[in-house]
């Protein structure tokens, strides 16, 4: 799941997954080139952007910025 | 004459650099930030002071014990400090208030708060009051002295305030009513309705408005950043409209003293009446909707809500509340003083799950408040003692920064480990607290923007 956090300055993707199982999300719909700025991972395992996928492991946290 | 020549030039040259610049940066003029944020983390630490550290080693955390430990916090990444309130009490959590302007002896001096303030600031970090203004403690002076004076008068006489002023101060009545208490040896009854020691202050009364702007300005007077009220639906028990007045009024004369003056109110209670409270012109009032284990976080960590409804809950609260305040400041929180702890949601075992709900919580819009210990996972719930336990900054058998727990409290077996191991455990939750509020600091528009959902981008 996803949420946009957005100023005018710097919006910003937090992608979050709240489950205890992996998820992957295509952001191909924003229509925009993404960098993968912020990854944590509370489970051990990291988020990971490839294009526009973005794969979250369980109880990941991915913040996101558009270039 | 050649320097004033010259000094005028300089100035031409600025003002023409500030013009290019605003019409190179327009967006600057037009952005959303909250008047409250914006800065920092935008985290507020809850300390429980009676439980937290102990400087003088006679069992009750203090302020120099707070001191002692603003490294600890700051480098965890805090920007601010609510402290449960410090004024002289005879309760262990002290919100029965016996002398509004003096600082309780079992937490220190008004020397030791003043300095508390001081190093707060040199690292600029806000301090926060809990002030209690619904009700005082009936060992109040006020309380005694009105009790006094009504014991004194003869059966069936009419209390005269110009003969004593204090029974203005509260709600008294010759017949029982419901959330009165009865007055022990009088005929009298008074509005109670936390509990007989905890007598209802009368807020209609000029004289004890008096009293709170003069109780604020000399706070405000010390330096402090703001003030947590307690149990605002409870200033006129379920009347919103009369809270909102009285909200407007206590924030209004914070300001006449001190413009920047931050305060958020403990509405305990559903989202439209906060956002009718909101029309007070409050900062902040606690996201209750989102807290406990009957809040949105909860429900969707436990499954028995779709992940969607924590973005979309969000979004509904950010229009409700700006629609009744544009400038509102959010004030999320997960656990408080008054609820269960976080470790106490989950089974053994699901450290990952516990990390994620607090992460909710910090990713949230405003002020985010953090229960101290959370940060370690302690564990606590069931009565309000349990809840408040002492801080557990190591295991050594003789620490002498940790507090005696409350009395009352249960033998509580904590499942993680204290300060001292989590620190150097780089995947402790302590750590994940640590790189969460990192990522609230290094990106400010998750404190200060207004959130969305990417709708259809990927599942649950």
């Amino acid at each position: 799941m996803f949420i946009r956090y957005d100023d005018v300055h710097e919006p910003v993707l937090l992608a979050m997954n709240l489950r205890d199982h992996d998820t992957e999300c295509d952001l191909s719909i924003l229509n925009e080139k993404l960098e993968l700025a912020e990854a944590l991972g509370a489970a051990g395992r990291l988020p990971t952007l490839n294009g526009s996928k973005v794969h979250l492991p369980a109880y990941s946290i991915a913040l996101i910025l558009g270039e | 004459m050649f320097t004033d020549r010259l000094r005028r030039i300089l100035i031409a040259v600025v003002l023409v650099l500030l013009v290019l610049i605003s019409r190179f940066f327009p967006q600057t003029q037009d952005v959303f930030v909250s008047s409250k944020t914006a800065s920092g983390s935008n985290t507020v630490y809850e300390i429980f002071v009676g439980s937290f550290c102990d400087s003088d080693h006679d069992g009750t955390g203090d302020l120099n014990g707070i001191r002692s430990k603003l490294d600890y916090i700051q480098g965890l990444g805090f920007d601010q400090i609510w402290l449960t309130p410090v004024h002289p009490s005879d309760t262990y959590h002290k919100y029965d208030v016996k002398d509004y302007c003096a600082i309780d002896p079992s937490f220190g001096t008004m020397a030791d708060y003043e300095a508390l303030l001081a190093d707060c600031h040199s690292r600029g970090m806000r301090v926060l009051m809990d002030l209690v203004l619904n009700h005082t403690s009936s060992a109040h002076p006020w309380f005694q002295q009105a009790a006094a004076y009504l014991r004194s008068l003869p059966a069936g006489a009419v209390p005269d305030e110009r003969e004593c002023r204090y029974i203005s101060y509260y709600r008294f009545s010759a017949e029982a009513q419901d959330g009165y208490a009865p007055l022990a040896d009088s005929q009298w009854y008074y509005e109670a309705r936390f509990w007989s020691g905890m007598p209802d202050l009368n807020l209609d009364s000029p004289l004890v408005r008096e009293e709170i702007e003069e109780i604020a300005a000399f706070w405000l007077g010390k330096g402090v950043d703001g003030f947590r009220l307690d149990a605002v639906t409870s200033y006129y028990t379920n009347e919103t409209e009369h809270n909102t007045e009285f909200m407007r009024y206590f924030c209004d004369t914070c300001r006449a003293i001190k413009s920047d003056c931050y305060i958020v109110g403990e509405a305990w209670t559903d989202r439209n009446t906060i956002a009718s409270l909101y029309e007070s012109g409050i900062d902040s009032l606690f996201d209750f909707p989102f807290a406990d284990t009957g809040g949105v976080i909860a429900g969707v960590m436990s499954g028995q809500r779709p992940a969607r409804d924590y973005v979309r809950e969000m979004i509904a609260s950010e229009e409700l509340f700006s629609r009744a305040n544009p400038d509102y400041t959010d004030a999320p929180f997960y656990t408080n003083h008054d609820t269960g702890r976080n470790a106490d949601h989950f089974q053994p075992g699901q450290t990952a799950a516990l990390k994620m709900a607090y992460a909710m919580s910090l990713l949230m819009r405003g002020n985010s408040f953090v229960y101290y210990g959370e940060e370690i996972g302690m564990n606590g719930s069931g009565r309000d003692e349990n809840k408040r336990g002492a801080m557990y900054w190591s295991n050594l058998a003789d620490d002498p920064d940790i507090c005696s727990p409350p009395a009352g409290m249960d033998y509580i077996q904590l499942q993680y480990p204290p300060v001292s191991v989590q620190m150097n455990d780089p995947d402790s939750i302590l750590n994940w607290f640590r790189s969460v509020i990192t990522l609230r600091s290094k990106y400010p528009v998750i404190a200060s923007g207004r959130s969305a959902e990417v709708e259809g981008a990927c599942s649950e």
